[in-house]
This record gives structure tokens, C-alpha cells and sequence, in this order.
């Protein structure tokens, strides 16, 4: 039962790596690029953490493995923002908009530039 | 055959590579690049070639060999960016004087320098 | 589950030989830099798979993040002197002017020449096949010799686990680099110390810093990250010195987490940057290499050969010889990556170009005897 629950975590937390590759692949910009990226790191490298703990282990493996996964938080976190705000010290706008709002000027949101 | 000679196998093909690529790119920092792969290559074979039996583990020796291999090459790879930003410094690109002349007879510019060749060969 | 470990280890391998040809391969420089951190972690990946943690720790500190760090630091630099260049520098692939005096510095530097020998050389057709044919011939040779390694049994690991009671530490690859091989560790602490010494030689980069670090300085985000990631570090170096005797862990583990900080509190400004005249960075660069052999020549008369620990004596001395070394790896790499060398803003050359006024007030002149103008010698 346990292993059921643990391979679910990893599975999932597969999951959100590939979905967050996926997005580091297909994303227009940057900024949203490194949406995507955040939540391979939070959310896949999290169930991936938390499939791991399930399985026999001695605690401190277990605090371990935990304190990796706060670590990996807080550089991540980190190094997102600094390529965000050295994106927009350079001058990269966000893309704005999507396909479908090209056509049709009402769904636009706010003014373009 | 077991799944580590895939790895021997592998740091064989990247040492070819850093090889091919550190004789024919022409940028310094490439070629530092190459350097740096035929390097890890090299390590790869000792690790993955180490003959090894289910009982004993791991061989430490060439372990202990790609540390201090690890090591060099990270100061080798410092000391060469400084002298290839030396040479940047110097002739204003990143390549040898040697092999841009060869091309361009020196900053002449003109699309047709691509294909001339100089004759101070 | 053999099946499951050849897919494992065979997509790995697939993914170390395609990175490395993307990135040799490849004309964009930025690409290659990152691509090349990516192979750092993945051959990292790959150490752990053949059961070598102590060189995964060393590989993903040393061999991605210091190796990375100094890339990007020089890969800055050459876009940076590029930018300010602007039209007059030749650039080796574009008879054009550099694209990076157009407005836009999302890119600003596209990696150069990519194949210029190649595509010289390729004008020359026997030269290419002559190439083909060698790196084809190269790579056979070397398949079948990997594939032919004769299958005896491994002779080392016996003898060490056998002698291993005598250096005193039970961790085998300690054993092996502070004792058995003690002569290479040395050695290389050598090399580290000319490195460092060979870098102070080349014009300095302590202005540069002290520059960078007054901009960054206003970077909360990094500053707290630096901040409460360091304590941390130290105490998991500190850890892992200690622990190298009897697990996982030793000097260089140590000293590559160390340097690795270094390099994370360099880059946030936190370090103030010292000049090479320094006394505190030249003790503790040489420290290791002086500690190391002291301890060599002070045995001597009581075991008759250098580098011989007395009987008794073996645990405390590597130890300490682990400490020193740890703290002069740390110090030396952080040291060469402060020391990247700055390409000069107020270059003699550029002088004429765009004249600068010199803001920080430094009145420094760079070193224009050396800089002579391209293409004048030779």
C-alpha cells in the first residue's frame, strides 16, 4: 500500500518535470518560461521527495532528502528572480496576448507598449 | 559485457569529440571546451574501464585519480579563459592572430575576404 | 531489471555524447557555456551510476558549477569588451558590424568563427576525407579496445581493502589520495598553487570586482540566499572533512563545496576582493602545499622516506593535512575565479573610439605598454 503511495508521488512528480520541460521547450518568453521551470522544481522535485520518504529509510535520509528539496526551493527561487529582473533590465518585453486575441482587439488586456 | 562499458564507451566518443572540435573551431574558448571534454572523456574510461567484481566494490584507485583529474582541469581551464581574455585584450577577438589572418588578411571586412585565401601561408 | 538498467545507463551515456557534440558543435557561445553546465550534472548523474560518489560531489561542484561559473564570468567579459567595441573590432564570422551595436542585448553574443577552419579546410576536399577517415579509424580503435579489455579480476581493490588498516582512515579512496598515493595529491596542490600564481600574472580583475560588487549589492534576494546558504556550507564542509575518513567525503569534497560558496558570495559581492598582495590569500593559498610537505620532512627521522606517516601517527596527521588542504582548494579556486582577468574599459585603443571619462574617479592607467595595437607586431 505504502509503495502504491510512494510510486503515485514519483509518477506524479515525473509528471511535472516532463510538463515543466515541455513548457522550457514551447513558452514564448522568458518569463513565462521560468513559470514553467518553477514548477518542475517545486511541485516535481516535491512528490519526487515525498515518494522517496515513503520507502524504508533511516530518518536522517529522510531530513535529508527534505532539506535538499528546501534547498533546491530557495536557489531556484533565487535564481528566478534574478533572470527575471535582469530580463527586464535588458529591455525584454513579455509577450503579451495570445493567438486568438490577435483577431479580436476587444480581448486584449490593456494597451499594447 | 555490462552496462558500465556503455560509459567507457561514451567518455571514448567524447574524447573523440573534444578532439575534433579543439583542432578544427577556431575560438579560443572552444577550444578550451574540447579541452575540457577530451579530459572528462579520459576520466570516463578510468571509471567505467576499471575492471571490477560484484563483491569488491568499486575500484578506488582510479577514483582517486579523476579527483585530482577533476581538480587540474578546473585551474588548467582558469588559467587558459584568463590568457584567451588576454588575447581578446590584445587583438580585439578571440581567436589567434594566425588563424584570422588567414582569412580575412586582417580586418579587411569585404564578404569577398571569406573566399580569398593569403597567400602568406 | 537488468533491462531497465542497460535503458538507464544507455540513454545517459546517449545523453553525455549528444551534449558534448551540441556543444562543440554548435556556433552560439551562450548555448555552449550553459550546455556545458548541463553535461557537468549529467556526467555527475553518471559517476553516481558507477558507484563513485566521492567524484559525483567533486564533478557537480568542481567540474559544473566552478568550470560554469568561470565560462560565464569570461563569456560576459568578451561580449561586454564586444559590445563597447562596437564596429571597429573585427569579428571573425561577419564582415558586417558586430550585431550587437544594434539596439537590442538579448543576445549579445553569437558565438564566432564555428567553422571557418572547417569550412577553409573543407575547400580542400582530401583534408576533410583525410579527417573523416582518421576520426572514423580513431573511433574504431578505441570502441574495440574498450570492448576487448581483457575480464581478469581487478587486482587493486583486494590490495587496498587488504592494506588498509595501515593509513589509519577507512574510507578507501582517502586511504588512496592522502596515503598510498600521497606523492599525486601533493603534486597537485602544486599545480593549484602555479595555477593561482600563473593567473595573479596576467592583469588582474580586483577592479572589476569592486565594480560588480557595488552593482549587485543591491540584490536582496541574492544577498539573503548567500546569506543563509553559507553557514549551512561550511558546517557541511566542515562535516565532510570529517567524515572523508570513514565515508563519503575527504579534502577535496570539502574544499569543492567550500569553493563553490566562494563563488556563490563572489558573485552576490560579498567578498570583498583582495589584491594578490594580500598576505591572508597568499597563506592560505600556499598553506596546503607548505602543511603537506612539512609533515612529509618532519617524519623523516623517524620513518627514513618522505611522506611516510610514523606508525600510530597516521589518523591526526592525514587529518590535518586534510584541513590544510581543504582550506587551500577553497581559497585557490575561489581566488581564480575572482581573478578572472578584466578586459580593460579605459583601453589606450578604444581611447580614440569612444572616449570614456573615468567614472570611478580611479586615475588608474591600464598597463599600454603591454596592449600594443593589432597587427603591429609579427
Amino acid at each position: 500500500m505504502i509503495d502504491l503511495i510512494s510510486g503515485l508521488c514519483l509518477l506524479a512528480g515525473a509528471f511535472f518535470f516532463l510538463a515543466g520541460t515541455v513548457g522550457l521547450l514551447r513558452f514564448p518568453d522568458i518569463y513565462c518560461r521560468l513559470h514553467a521551470l518553477t514548477k518542475a522544481d517545486n511541485l516535481g522535485l516535491g512528490l519526487v521527495v515525498l515518494g522517496l520518504i515513503l520507502q524504508p529509510m533511516p530518518w536522517s535520509s529522510r531530513a535529508q532528502l527534505v532539506l535538499t528539496w528546501l534547498l533546491v526551493l530557495a536557489a531556484a527561487a533565487t535564481v528566478c528572480h534574478l533572470l527575471g529582473r535582469s530580463s527586464l533590465q535588458q529591455g525584454i518585453e513579455p509577450v503579451r496576448g495570445s493567438g486568438r486575441d490577435r483577431t479580436d482587439p476587444s480581448l486584449r488586456e490593456g494597451s499594447e507598449g | 559485457m555490462t552496462p558500465f562499458t556503455l560509459y567507457a564507451l561514451a567518455g571514448g566518443g567524447i574524447f573523440l569529440l573534444g578532439l575534433l572540435g579543439t583542432l578544427t573551431r577556431a575560438h579560443l574558448f572552444w577550444r578550451i571546451l574540447g579541452v575540457n571534454f577530451m579530459g572528462s572523456g579520459i576520466f570516463l574510461i578510468l571509471i567505467a574501464g576499471a575492471p571490477r567484481l560484484p563483491d569488491h566494490g568499486a575500484d578506488p584507485v582510479p577514483q582517486a585519480m579523476v579527483l585530482t583529474g577533476i581538480v587540474v582541469a578546473v585551474s588548467a581551464t582558469a588559467l587558459a579563459l584568463g590568457i584567451a581574455l588576454r588575447v581578446v585584450t590584445r587583438t580585439g577577438a578571440a581567436v589567434l592572430s594566425e588563424d584570422l589572418r588567414r582569412r580575412h588578411g586582417w580586418g579587411t571586412g569585404s564578404p569577398a575576404a571569406e573566399t580569398e585565401t593569403d597567400d602568406r601561408r | 531489471m537488468m533491462a531497465l538498467e542497460w535503458i538507464l545507463d544507455g540513454l545517459l551515456a546517449l545523453l553525455l555524447v549528444g551534449l558534448v557534440a551540441r556543444i562543440m558543435f554548435t556556433r552560439n557561445l551562450f548555448e555552449a557555456v550553459v550546455l556545458f553546465i548541463a553535461f557537468g550534472l549529467s556526467l555527475s548523474l553518471a559517476w553516481v551510476r558507477l558507484d563513485a560518489p566521492d567524484v559525483a560531489l567533486a564533478e557537480a561542484a568542481l567540474g559544473a558549477g566552478v568550470t560554469g561559473a568561470l565560462f560565464l564570468n569570461a563569456y560576459h567579459r568578451l561580449a561586454r569588451r564586444r559590445e563597447e567595441a562596437g564596429m571597429d573590432v573585427p569579428s571573425p564570422t561577419t564582415s558586417q558590424p558586430s550585431p550587437e551595436s544594434r539596439g537590442s542585448r538579448q543576445r549579445p553574443h553569437q558565438g564566432d568563427d564555428s567553422a571557418p577552419l572547417l569550412r577553409r579546410i573543407g575547400r580542400v576536399p582530401w583534408v576533410r576525407w583525410g579527417l573523416a577517415v582518421a576520426t572514423a579509424l580513431l573511433a574504431t580503435g578505441l570502441a574495440g579496445l574498450l570492448l576487448g579489455l581483457p575480464d581478469r579480476a581487478p587486482i587493486l581493490p583486494a590490495l587496498i581493502s587488504d592494506h588498509l588498516d595501515e593509513t589509519g582512515v577507512s574510507n578507501p579512496i582517502t586511504g588512496v589520495l592522502l596515503s598510498f598515493r600521497a606523492y599525486d595529491t601533493l603534486m597537485e596542490l602544486g599545480v593549484l598553487v602555479v595555477a593561482m600564481v600563473a593567473v595573479w600574472s596576467l592583469d588582474r580583475g580586483s577592479r572589476e570586482f569592486a565594480r560588480h560588487g557595488e552593482e549587485l549589492r543591491r540584490q536582496p534576494v541574492l544577498d539573503t540566499l548567500a546569506w543563509n546558504v553559507t553557514p549551512m556550507a561550511v558546517v557541511t564542509g566542515i562535516y565532510l572533512v570529517w567524515a572523508g575518513s570513514y565515508t563519503t567525503g575527504g579534502a577535496f569534497q570539502a574544499g569543492a563545496l567550500l569553493a563553490g560558496v566562494g563563488v556563490l558570495l563572489a558573485a552576490a559581492g560579498l567578498i570583498r576582493p583582495v589584491t594578490s598582495a594580500s598576505p591572508g590569500i597568499r597563506i592560505l593559498g600556499i598553506l596546503g602545499l607548505a602543511l603537506f610537505t612539512a609533515v612529509g620532512l618532519t617524519t623523516m627521522p623517524w620513518t627514513g622516506v618522505f611522506l611516510a606517516y610514523p606508525p600510530g601517527t597516521e589518523y591526526l596527521l592525514i587529518l590535518l593535512i586534510e584541513v590544510a588542504l581543504t582550506v587551500s582548494i577553497a581559497v585557490i579556486l575561489v581566488e581564480l575565479f575572482v581573478d578572472v582577468p578584466a578586459i580593460p574599459e579605459t583601453d589606450p585603443e578604444l581611447e580614440q573610439i569612444h572616449p570614456t571619462g573615468d567614472p570611478l574617479g580611479r586615475g588608474l592607467a591600464p598597463d599600454g605598454a603591454l596592449i600594443r595595437k593589432a597587427g603591429e607586431d609579427e
